[in-house]
């Protein structure tokens, strides 16, 4: 999500755009070798890459709360993953359970965050 | 219970923080603004600091299992405080595999889950189960709680043994009642001879058709049916261990499917394991016995030992004069054959079924290996020698052969060696 947003934003300036997906490329290897030191660096990269473009002003104000709850989902996900990793087995209905309460941080996450950019003068 | 703070709350306090100073030095506000929603997560693991409080007892369906059998087992978990997503991780023996993990459940406070698993017994033994450690975590899992619980649960998983329709004739016989038609005349099921009709004999005896051929009064004569001793030794000096199991492994196996030919058949059984400590059990008859012998021989486990034990040390009941000696061994030790000759010696009939221990290792890649192999190879075939060439029959099993081969290997020595009438 963020690498799309960052593609939509840098379209004339793609050296950005192919920083994005490549930090979003490492970041599913990290996942998927479930190498907990490659996938946070990943998402700290994708972060830079947002934060640089905000400071530039290819990036509205506005579009910070999205750009944080992708992040944050992003690192919850992928946390759970490694979790899942671990010898417990888990029910469905557990499962349904963890979902949603990702679900709830990023959207309260993302309230939290969008209602500090609108206080922002 | 113990608490562990989950390992990405570090970074993202870190992230926030740093985030935060970014936003001060540049005068910017998107920096924290990106960061913002990872405050939640924070917020989370401060409210849920609470510690559960759980009470955990696992069960099993059954105490004693065969040897590659499946098994149930329930963990009951109940809370008293607060609301966690709870899950056990049972700590297993080697031997035991577990096939369907028991599912973490959601529980709160006052209620109860129980949890299911099962777990397959793959190789037999004496076990004590149902230790692991119980994990609580948060709604977040911002925090996880862990507590250890022992195991408490005894379970017995015997060998599945191998099928042994029939085995050695032990030289020398009990003058007990058994199955087995001793080569003597007297009272039994099987025509021996007829002879002459002497005083005492039974009328019920009597052959009509030679007293009229003879006029003279002929008796029939049978062959009685007697029972043996029978030892079970078992070498526990070594076990060769490679990709197709152990030598013990295969040493009890065996051992336990003689022991149930020789109890069928009204045997008495004894058990002798030499290694680096001497155990026996005394010979005895019955399906009581044939359990003694089996949970015996599940705690046969090597113990390294440099001493050198001999005959001496064996009880005189243990070996009861004229008992079968049935040896299992890998012939990787030099204790065993002084032990196995030394009884061979004092007259004790003594056969030797060899565990191949090359056959359970992996083929040796490099020169040197080979070299050594070759060297094992060579030593193990001279022990072979000294037995055959005392007259101690020796019979390889290959662990993809049935165990009846060696052993009518073993008897066709024995009948070509020597004959003793019993």
């Amino acid at each position: 999500m963020i690498a799309g947003v960052l593609t939509y934003a840098d379209y004339s300036f793609p050296i950005v755009t192919l920083w994005a997906w490549f930090a979003v490329v490492v970041l599913v290897g990290g996942l998927v070798n479930g190498r907990g030191g490659v996938f946070p660096a990943a998402l700290a990269g994708l972060g830079v890459l947002a934060l640089g473009e905000f400071l530039n002003g290819t990036l509205s104000i506005r579009a910070t709360p999205l750009i944080g709850a992708g992040l944050l989902a992003s690192a919850e996900f992928g946390y759970w993953s490694f979790e899942l990793r671990w010898n417990l087995a888990r029910s469905k209905s557990t499962m349904l359970r963890r979902v949603a309460v990702i679900f709830g941080l990023v959207i309260v996450g993302a309230a939290l965050s969008g209602t500090a950019v609108a206080l922002v003068p | 219970m113990t608490r562990f703070r989950s390992p990405r709350l570090l970074p993202y306090a870190l992230l926030l923080g740093g985030a935060a100073i970014l936003s001060i030095v540049i005068g910017r506000a998107e920096a924290i603004l990106i960061a913002s929603p990872f405050i939640v997560v924070l917020a989370a693991a401060a409210l849920g600091r609470g510690r559960p409080d759980l009470d955990c007892r696992v069960s099993i369906d059954r105490d004693r299992v065969l040897e590659g059998e499946e098994l149930g087992f329930l963990v009951e978990v109940a809370s008293r405080s607060g609301r966690f997503e709870v899950g056990f991780v049972m700590d297993l023996p080697p031997g035991l595999e577990l096939i369907d993990p028991p599912r973490a459940v959601m529980l709160a406070a006052g209620s109860s889950a129980t949890m299911q698993g099962r777990l397959r017994c793959r190789r037999w033994g004496a076990h004590t189960i149902g230790g692991g450690v119980i994990q609580a975590r948060d709604l977040a899992s911002t925090f996880l709680h862990q507590k250890v619980v022992e195991p408490r649960i005894a379970l017995r998983v015997y060998p599945r043994p191998e099928l042994l329709r029939s085995y050695l004739r032990p030289r020398r016989l009990r003058p007990h009642f058994g199955s087995l038609v001793s080569r003597i005349s007297g009272v039994g099921l099987e025509f021996a001879d007829i002879r002459e009709f002497t005083q005492g004999d039974e009328r019920r005896h009597v052959n009509w058709k030679a007293t009229a051929r003879h006029r003279q009064l002929h008796v029939n004569l049978f062959h009685p049916e007697r029972s043996a001793d029978v030892i079970l030794l078992l070498d526990a000096f070594t076990d060769v261990a490679g990709n197709k199991g152990s030598s013990l492994d295969l040493a009890v196996r065996g051992a336990t499917a003689v022991a149930m030919e020789c109890l069928r058949r009204r045997d008495r059984v004894g058990l002798l394991s030499i290694g680096g400590t001497t155990r026996w059990l005394l010979p005895g008859l019955g399906t009581r016995q044939l359990y003694r012998l089996v949970d015996s021989l599940m705690q046969s486990q090597l113990v390294l030992n440099y001493a050198w034990p001999d005959i001496q040390s064996i009880p005189r009941n243990v070996l009861p004069p004229g008992a079968l000696v049935i040896a299992l061994t890998p012939l990787a030790d030099r204790r065993t054959p002084a032990i196995l000759l030394d009884l061979h010696a004092r007259g004790h009939d003594l056969a030797v079924v060899e565990i191949p221990a090359d056959a359970l290792l992996p083929v040796p890649s490099m020169e040197r290996e080979q070299l050594a192999h070759r060297l094992w190879s060579l030593h193990r075939d001279a022990i072979r020698g000294q037995y055959l060439s005392a007259g101690v029959a020796v019979a390889v099993w290959d662990p993809d052969e049935p165990l009846r081969i060696p052993f009518m290997k073993l008897q066709r020595f024995r009948r070509s060696s020597r004959r003793t009438p019993a």
